[in-house]
């Protein structure tokens, strides 16, 4: 049973720590959660009907019905109404008519509307019908005569405030269920963190923007203090998985292997695993470039080779290392690469280098190359195996970019790992716990900067 | 920019580009944003020694001038890796700093002369190894429609100067301040090159700041 009064739930909506809370998800739901800092399934709903287009335009007396909701709930306007009449139906939202349920009730209460004419009066609101409109109005303000709770006057500006909340007011049963699930996905958020941002990783691939899904679920675990890693050879998975205490990427979430190719990579490496009796986890760089490379297409390869996949304790190479002598390996012909395969249970070369030495004398020599051509290019291959032409050592800013591209976003390091971050004396984190002060600085990435032009010198409100 | 350049030379044995044979290739990649160094790649390149040969193989053979510039000997060159493959590891470089691995955010290509001159050996080595575009008829290592000449551009900044006789590196080198060492080697003239572009840039760049591009003609005011 969900405890509706959960305080650490309650807590995301007011730190604005909404991604993955339904209807709220959004930027603009993000801000206005915080702002709000909803409490209760009440104030959530409303918050939800609330920030729909039709309320954040429908501006009354220089304000949006949103900001209007948001001032009288933190007492920085008072709460007012129409006529006193109106409190006990509009007092939960604080005298703003949010609901169309709102309006139907002040049309039974003040004109006596029976529950079948108050639901044409929904009609006419929710469908914008105006000849239906002017029928209720008509009725309305007839009922109201005979009520006689508000004189004539008071019951023609009620009804024209229910007119103008046409532009806005949503139904209140959608919005309540609609805040039963946010909630319900704040308390997993709040109370099983980890599980839900597996979950929400797991499917990402559903999204419209399944990379922009990605990066966003990645930064906000950060947040949570979950680590998020890439896959490697010795503890992956098929699909985003939790692992030693943090969210591991899978094969198939690596771009260009989401499909068959990935199975058909998980498929190889078990197939390596028995073919030399080790478990991947011992797999040596050598293993990997005898034995598996040549099952991978040369994509799939180069993929995993870039987000470090084979960059294991075991294999000690570098992701630019691997990418390399792979590109190396790749220039041998299936001849020789069977003569490798072959001898290298007896040989157990432990670099590419020494295998290509021995390699490089034609058969007659007793190597595995079939003429002097073939010898000179694979001696040509060992000089460049010797002296790379660049540095093979990964460069933050390369591995960022490359994750960035396979994995959707950065997941080793972040941005600002790439510079000098030596003069902060802040994180974002601590900024967003709450720290104050006159000398803070904080090295962030700046992602998006908006020009902002400033009317009756008031600054627009930006917050998240 | 959002794009990384690669700044690159070659130091050849022979003056003409469609004909002649490589000796060296160097590069160093710049991230397109602030011009951060990202890497650098240098490599010899075994041309064919023998000039018989060369010529049978339909190739300028080997200069001694070309030589006497570059500081080579031909018995050095006979032991510097084969071209094709020194090739691949270049393409391997250039593709690493094709950030999101498609044509369009490919590399721009940068150098001094190289519109006149690198370009062709880079289309002649990718028609010969790779990667080769059939429907353009062009190398698709690089970026295919932007390419930074580095010549044209100090050109252009100092065309109105009647100082300014030669715009060779040689020159420039001099001009500019910067050390004579090591000049010919190719990755000294590719960081050389690069410093000349960046300054360049970059004045460029704030100079953009204070220009009015939006409706420039909208006033009517034609040059032609």
């Amino acid at each position: 049973m969900i405890d509706l009064k959960d305080q650490k739930s309650w807590n995301l909506y007011k730190d604005g720590m909404t991604k993955g809370l339904f209807q709220l998800e959004s930027n603009l739901g993000r801000a206005w959660s915080k702002r709000l800092a909803p409490e209760n399934i009440e104030e959530l709903a409303a918050l939800i009907a609330l920030i729909r287009p039709g309320c954040l335009k429908a501006i009354i007396d220089g304000k949006s019905m949103t900001q209007r909701f948001v001032d009288r709930k933190h007492k920085k306007e008072e709460v007012s109404y129409l006529h006193e009449s109106l409190e006990s139906i509009l007092k939960p939202t604080y005298g703003v008519l949010v609901y169309q349920e709102q309006a139907m009730l002040i049309a039974v209460q003040l004109a006596g509307f029976s529950e079948m004419e108050a639901d044409n009066l929904r009609k006419a609101i929710g469908k914008k019908k105006a000849d239906l409109m002017a029928q209720v109005k008509e009725a309305f303000l007839k009922g109201a005569a005979n009520k006689g709770i508000v004189t004539s006057e008071e019951a023609e500006e009620i009804f024209g405030w229910i007119e103008k909340s046409s532009r806005y007011s949503f139904n209140k049963s959608h919005a309540v269920a609609y805040a039963v699930d946010s909630f319900w996905s704040a308390y997993y958020k709040a109370n099983f963190t980890k599980e839900f941002f597996l979950s929400y990783l797991f499917y990402a691939n559903e999204k419209q923007d399944p990379h922009r899904e990605i990066y966003e679920l990645v930064n906000e675990a950060k947040l949570f203090n979950i680590e998020v890693k890439v896959p490697k050879l010795s503890n992956f998975s098929t699909k985003f998985a939790i692992k030693e205490d943090g969210i591991c990427f899978g094969i198939k979430d690596i771009k260009s292997l989401t499909g068959v190719t990935g199975d058909k990579v998980i498929a190889a490496i078990e197939d390596t695993s028995q073919e030399i009796s080790k478990e991947p986890k011992d797999f040596t760089w050598m293993d990997i470039l005898v034995y598996l490379a040549p099952k991978i297409n040369s994509t799939a390869f180069k993929a995993l080779a870039s987000i470090g996949f084979f960059s294991t304790r075991v294999t000690g190479v570098t992701r630019n290392q691997a990418l390399y002598e792979y590109l190396i390996f790749r220039e041998l012909t299936k001849t020789e690469v069977k003569w490798v395969t072959v001898n290298y249970p007896d040989k157990k070369w432990d670099k590419l280098g020494n295998c290509f030495g021995e390699l490089c004398p034609t058969k007659k020599l007793g190597g595995g190359c079939s003429n002097i051509n073939r010898s000179q290019i694979v001696e040509n291959e060992i000089e460049m195996l010797k002296n790379p032409p660049y540095d093979l050592s990964d460069d933050p800013a390369w591995i960022i970019d490359q994750e960035t591209k396979m994995l959707g976003c950065p997941v080793s390091l972040s941005r600002i790992d790439a510079v000098d971050t030596s003069i902060a004396n802040t994180s974002c984190k601590d900024v967003m716990n709450g720290k104050k002060g006159k000398d803070i600085c904080i090295v962030a990435n700046l992602q998006r900067v908006a020009n902002h032009k400033i009317k009756r010198k008031v600054a627009p409100r930006r917050e998240g | 920019m959002n794009r990384d350049i690669i700044v690159f030379d070659f130091e050849t044995g022979g003056r003409n580009p469609m004909k002649c044979q490589p000796t060296q290739i160097a590069a160093i990649a710049l991230d397109g944003r602030n011009f951060r160094l990202k890497g650098e790649f240098n490599s010899m390149m075994r041309p064919i020694i023998d000039d018989e040969e060369a010529i049978a193989a339909g190739v300028d053979p080997i200069e001694e001038g070309a030589l006497k510039v570059t500081g080579q000997t031909r018995a050095k060159l006979a032991r510097a890796p084969l071209p094709k493959g020194v090739w691949k590891k270049f393409c391997a470089f250039v593709n690493k700093y094709n950030w999101k691995g498609t044509p369009y955010f490919a590399p721009i290509p940068a150098g001094f002369n190289i519109i006149g001159y690198d370009m062709h050996i880079v289309n002649r080595l990718c028609k010969e190894v790779g990667p080769w575009d059939d429907n353009r008829q062009q190398q698709k290592l690089f970026h295919q429609i932007y390419k930074i000449d580095v010549m044209d551009d100090v050109w252009l900044w100092t065309e109105g100067d009647p100082d300014v006789k030669s715009i060779s590196m040689d020159s420039l080198r001099e001009r500019m301040g910067l050390s004579s060492e090591n000049a010919h080697d190719a990755l000294q003239d590719v960081k050389d090159t690069a410093n000349i572009f960046i300054k360049l840039q970059k004045s460029r760049r704030a100079v953009y700041r204070n220009m009015k591009f939006e409706k420039a003609f909208a006033d009517g005011k034609l040059f032609v």
